[in-house]
């Protein structure tokens, strides 16, 4: 078989994901995004009056801080994690990985409604915090519920990442700083951080993204006073059937992504060089 | 051989750094198996030498003690006179080159170069007059800024020497260093590290499992064997007088003839009586060993052995061309002479490697000089010597502790 007329089999089986993909996902994105465009007449009224109305500001911007601040928290749980993960022996690895994805063998809902009965005034959570000495702090239908509810079900995502990175970095390379007196903190700080930061990038992206899409979360435990930009299309859509505006906010929303991942891929590459975002492993 | 561990032996280094002091240096890993075994060693500072051994004989661990990334169950590491068994690798002030070399993939070779020199009290123009120093002494001038992934292997192994050596420390430690090259890259790395170690005047200790290395580069081998050292000695007396049947048949090759000792220098084989000089076990189950190029081609036994008639001629010949040689090479003729069958003939270029079969069963080799105008031919019958003084016995158990 020659390579030609193997790649012509491959491209075969490519061909059921790419109808999918065009049918479901490419043709809606480019339609809703070309009615925004065009209606009610063509130009950028809609992306005008994106701006211009305070409310829809509002949210893009409350939006951008929660996925800001799930993202961080993620990450500071998700780093020692995936560290310990690559430290440890396969037995108890296996272990650690069955844990992270344990939430994936339950759906988003029932996990989203066990956070409701958490977050309950009277539940475990506020009764953590209460021993803690912060009474009283509103957990349902708050910013913060949100937030640790998201930071929940977003925390794989960071992790997974995360241990494929730590996973390809040769701990001999440690070993070698140490061998030419760097300390423990030296060692870790100029060679494992900056080599595990391809993980900690494609992590944050993809809990970053993920967060600005989310919908049942913040609509379940958040308050519509304090709706994020999901909500906000989805009023839009499904209430208002204002489907140019929705489709004005989707445009900001993947402007934001295509950004933000051209900026991470390209400020990790500059600051490791060779840096594959896949991880870093180097079988060369 | 001799004459290149001869050459290698003659350093001239400019200053002398710390010796290496092991003392019953035992490591039991948490499994409970054993990887050094009641180790002492002293390491003469400027020496090169080399911790040779079978893949987990101990020479790693032990090479890892000294460098502090394993903890010796109990025994005392010196470096330098200084006491270090407790002390982390970062405090111990080694030279360490990984056998996959452990570059920084993030840093330029000059980065990788200057991460030993921080936190030394060195200036910046100090710090970069050594970086130019180490490039240029492991001759990679101007390529200080490209990264590891943009160089070859050979050049590698030569940062990793770098870096290794830039802050001076007083022992240089390398595990396999040469693992990961080809042949030719490898022995033109051999000569470099010579080289450099002569410069330097840097204690080297070097873990390999290649016999050539080994040979080519030590001052000095420590012979390893599940755990323990086994022998120690110059390149010259461990080939030349192994001290077991192990190091006979680790470094170099070897005919073994196993039998039974009788009497000082006596050794019966078969029918047949050995003689060796030197001393060896007093009596019971020994072996006498003979290298291949220690062994001569003596006649063609007589056709009765089994030879094939239509290889007579041929036999002849060599057995008058056994005979000339014996002569040239010191008159009197072998002291011992044992039969064997010819069961494979390799051609290496400077000498035929001819591999034979004894009485016994067992096999040995003897190389065959080139020029000879008949050569020995598959399945002949032959007739082979060797001078006591080139044999050497050690003891080996017995036929009947070998079929136990």
């Amino acid at each position: 078989m020659n390579s030609a007329r193997s790649r012509g089999w491959a491209v075969l089986l490519l061909l059921p994901a790419l109808v999918v993909v065009l049918v479901f996902f490419v043709y809606p994105v480019f339609a809703l995004s070309a009615r925004s465009f065009l209606e009610p007449t063509p130009g950028f009224g809609q992306y005008v009056d994106l701006v211009t109305n305070e409310t829809t500001v509002t949210i893009l911007v409350r939006t951008l801080v929660v996925a800001l601040l799930v993202t961080v928290v993620t990450l500071a749980l998700a780093y020692p994690y995936a560290y310990l993960m690559s430290l440890c022996g396969p037995g108890m690895r296996t272990f650690l990985l069955f844990l992270v994805l344990l939430p994936f063998w339950s759906s988003l809902m029932a996990r989203t409604f066990a956070w409701i009965v958490l977050l309950q005034p009277s539940g475990p959570v506020a009764g953590f915090l209460g021993l803690l000495g912060l009474d009283g702090v509103k957990l349902l239908g708050s910013q913060l519920g949100v937030t640790i509810a998201m930071t929940q079900v977003l925390l794989p995502f960071m992790v997974l990442p995360l241990f494929n990175t730590m996973s390809g970095i040769d701990r001999r390379l440690l070993s070698a700083a140490h061998s030419m007196g760097a300390s423990r903190f030296r060692a870790f700080r100029t060679v494992y951080l900056p080599l595990s930061v391809p993980g900690v990038a494609a992590g944050s992206v993809l809990v970053f993204i993920l967060s600005l899409g989310f919908w049942v979360t913040p609509r379940l435990i958040g308050s519509p006073q304090q709706s994020l930009v999901g909500q906000l299309i989805e009023t839009k859509v499904g209430k208002l059937l204002d489907f140019p505006g929705a489709g004005a906010i989707s445009v900001v929303l993947l402007v934001i992504t295509v950004v933000l991942l051209l900026a991470v891929g390209g400020g990790v590459r500059a600051l490791v060089p060779g840096a594959k975002t896949d991880g870093g492993r180097d079988d060369g | 051989m001799t004459d290149r561990s001869a050459t290698a032996a003659q350093p001239a280094p400019t200053t002398r750094t710390g010796g290496v002091r092991l003392d019953r240096v035992t490591k039991r890993f948490r499994s409970g198996a054993i990887g050094v075994d009641d180790v002492s060693l002293a390491v003469e500072p400027g020496e090169f030498v080399t911790f040779l051994g079978p893949s987990g004989s101990g020479k790693t661990t032990t090479l890892n003690t000294i460098a502090g990334f394993a903890k010796p169950s109990s025994g005392r590491i010196e470096i330098a006179g200084a006491d270090v068994t407790a002390l982390p690798p970062s405090k111990r002030n080694l030279g360490v080159v990984f056998q996959n070399y452990a570059l920084f993939p993030h840093m330029t070779v000059r980065e990788n170069i200057a991460f030993g020199l921080h936190g030394r009290g060195l200036s910046k123009a100090e710090i970069g007059a050594r970086i130019e120093e180490s490039l240029a002494m492991v001759r990679l001038d101007g390529l200080g800024d490209r990264t590891p992934k943009q160089i070859s292997g050979g050049q590698q192994q030569r940062v990793a020497l770098a870096r290794a050596l830039v802050y001076r420390p007083p022992v240089l430690l390398m595990d396999e260093p040469l693992g990961a090259l080809d042949k030719a890259l490898r022995d033109r790395m051999q000569v470099e590290i010579s080289r450099i170690h002569r410069e330097v005047g840097t204690t080297f200790l070097f873990v390999t499992h290649d016999q050539g290395e080994a040979l080519g580069l030590s001052d000095r081998i420590v012979l390893f064997d599940r755990g323990r050292v086994v022998q120690v000695g110059t390149p010259a007396e461990l080939y030349e007088r192994p001290a077991s049947l192990f190091a006979a048949e680790f470094l170099g090759e070897s005919n073994v003839f196993r039998g039974e000792l009788a009497g000082p220098g006596v050794l019966r084989f078969g029918e047949q009586t050995l003689r060796f000089t030197g001393d060896g076990p007093g009596s019971g189950s020994a072996a006498v060993v003979v290298r291949p190029e220690r062994l001569r081609l003596v006649r063609a036994a007589d056709a009765s052995g089994g030879a094939a008639s239509g290889v007579a001629s041929g036999a002849v010949e060599s057995a008058a061309r056994g005979g000339a040689e014996s002569a040239a090479r010191g008159g009197a003729g072998v002291q011992n002479r044992v039969e064997a069958r010819v069961v494979n003939i390799a051609y290496f270029g400077a000498f035929r490697r001819v591999t034979l079969r004894y009485a016994d069963g067992s096999s040995g080799l003897l190389h065959d000089g080139v020029d000879a105008p008949a050569p020995i031919a598959l399945g002949d019958a032959v007739v082979v010597g060797w001078d006591a003084e080139h044999a050497v016995v050690v003891p080996a158990p017995g036929p009947a502790e070998q079929a136990a």
